[in-house]
């Protein structure tokens, strides 16, 4: 029964991260960017990732005294890592986020600071690094593609700023729970260093 | 041109030739997949010397890290002449899968070590000798595998470290021993109040003589967690260990992983009927066997060791008794230079 919902999970996973995609091309492209950040699982292990920011809302609003305008977004972040997991596995991580940024800008140079905080679900596929054996007619013989899936359901809280025009710097936490298919729940903390360019 | 295709063509050879295999500092990261299970089996040190020694961890539901990553000065000595094989049994340690509680048996894992062994013979030769060690529920289970002579004789020796061998006899052993550390520490008028209180209550603990099942353990494991603390706080027992931190960057240790794949599932249930099993198949073993266990050790006191040892077919020359004078239940972390060079020096007598 796991096994039937995890497989459901996961489609709805991969065609939530494409539909949004091709639906995003209907709203407007002010403020599209792509990122691409250091992914270190447990702060350390380390890993990569892609994603790529399509604004679903936003809203702004000029604070006169202080000469600052505050800008909130609602960024559909699919995202895709990678992270190494010394003599255990590569990990595989694709998950959509919904993406909360709240950013301050000056009036006069257009530089701001910004915090911003997501929620995600995705699909990690861990594939084991070594030798794999299964016993088959008394016979041991390698196993390709060994490994496991997890469903996982996480937050983030990042912050960041203007570097350029078109592009912003970056430092955030993920924290994510890995359900997994010997029905563990884990725990993972991520920390992650990247750079956003606006498209 | 073709020189260098010659070379090329030899180099490949030769990258996969047993040389690789062999090696004074090896490391081989194998996974058995059987019965949903995806079980790690790490061998790292000196395979040159053809000597295996596997390490089975404690639990049930432990990690065979606790022979690694925390307790270098151990491993790092081992390592050195042997090689050692660090293997999770299912459902704990690193090991992964699926979760099938029905598979969480005294049974399959006899058959997971049993494959485990052949996978190491079928990858290193049957030239190679297997040495088996257990600590606490990996004694346990080492016993249990060794009752039967054909598995027996894929092994050359045993080294059970604070081995629980007789579950239900552990508890009565544990409540004798810590009163008897008790009235030690209060003659030497030492922590006496504790010491004392304890005393009296393992004193009511026996008095009751309780059959032991897993839910009644409580009241023993309780005081047994007590008298620990006891121990340490009279310095009774070292720490020679180290942070297994970096292992979590540079090796496989995953801190996370091994604190919540820690399932017993109904095995302590079920180690109360194998305990008639091992006491009536124990004269069955002939192989040398070494017990260790730690002088302070109230979890698995030394008498299971012993019981070990009064019960096996093994002439007397070729078993043996060891007490570590400043170690608790985990000898590893304890004493391991000691219990390492104990260890070597019995597989040197019978390799």
């Amino acid at each position: 029964m796991g096994g039937v919902f995890m497989r459901i999970l996961i489609c709805l996973i991969f065609v939530s991260q494409s539909n949004f995609l091709l639906a995003q091309d209907t709203i407007s492209h002010s403020d599209k960017n792509i990122g691409i950040n250091y992914f270190g699982e447990l702060g350390l292990r380390p890993g990569i990732e892609i994603d790529c920011g399509f604004p679903l809302w936003n809203r702004e609003s000029m604070k006169e005294k202080k000469k600052r305008k505050v800008q909130q977004y609602l960024h559909f972040r699919p995202s895709i890592a990678y992270y190494f997991y010394a003599r255990n596995s590569n990990n595989f991580l694709l998950a959509p986020k919904l993406n909360y940024q709240l950013r301050f800008a000056k009036a006069s140079n257009g530089r701001y600071f910004f915090i911003e905080s997501s929620v995600k679900i995705g699909y990690l596929r861990k594939s084991l690094i070594g030798e794999k054996y299964r016993l088959t007619d008394g016979n041991f013989e390698e196993v390709k593609r060994a490994g496991t899936n997890s469903i996982v359901l996480g937050s983030g809280f990042d912050f960041g700023g203007y570097v350029s025009k078109s592009i912003d710097w970056l430092i955030g936490f993920d924290y994510f729970i890995e359900s997994t298919q010997d029905r563990l729940i884990l725990h993972r903390f991520v920390a992650k260093l990247g750079v956003r360019k606006k498209l | 041109m073709k020189k260098l295709i010659y070379i090329l063509i030899s180099f490949l050879l030769l990258s996969c030739s047993n040389s690789d295999l062999f090696e004074d500092e090896a490391r081989h990261d194998l996974w058995l997949v059987h019965e949903g299970a995806e079980l790690p089996i790490v061998v790292e040190g000196n395979t040159n010397s053809k000597v295996f020694l596997i390490l089975l961890h404690g639990g049930p539901g432990g990690s065979s890290q606790e022979f690694n990553a925390g307790s270098k000065p151990f491993s790092d000595l081992i390592e050195e002449d042997f090689a050692a094989v660090y293997y999770d049994q299912r459902n704990a340690g690193l090991a992964r899968g699926e979760w099938d509680p029905e598979k969480l048996t005294i049974e399959q894992h006899i058959e997971d070590l049993d494959l485990v062994i052949d996978l190491l013979y079928h990858k290193f030769g049957t030239d190679i000798k297997i040495f088996l060690a257990g600590h606490s529920w990996g004694g346990y289970l080492g016993t249990a595998y060794l009752l039967n002579e054909e598995r027996q004789s894929k092994v050359k020796a045993f080294i059970n470290i604070d081995g629980a061998i007789h579950r239900d006899k552990r508890n009565r052993h544990c409540l004798e021993y810590m009163i008897e550390i008790a009235e030690e520490q209060i003659a030497d008028d030492t922590n006496v109040e504790n010491w004392t209180n304890l005393k009296n209550d393992a004193e009511e603990e026996l008095s009751r003589n309780v059959m032991y099942d897993e839910k009644k353990e409580s009241i023993p494991n309780a005081l047994i967690s007590r008298s620990q603390v006891y121990i340490e706080q009279d310095g009774l027992v070292t720490f020679n260990s180290n942070s297994p931190l970096s292992s979590a960057y540079r090796d496989n240790y995953d801190p996370l992983l091994i604190l919540i794949n820690d399932r017993k599932g109904t095995l302590i249930e079920q180690m109360y009927l194998y305990d008639l099993i091992i006491e009536s198949n124990l004269e069955r073993i002939t192989l040398p066997v070494l017990s260790v266990y730690g002088k302070y050790d109230v979890v698995t006191a030394f008498e299971q060791g012993e019981y070990l040892l009064d019960g096996i077919s093994t002439p007397s020359q070729d078993k043996r008794m060891i007490l570590l004078e400043k170690s608790g239940h985990s000898s590893m972390k304890n004493e391991p230079v000691d219990l390492a060079m104990e260890i070597i020096e019995w597989i040197e007598t019978y390799q």
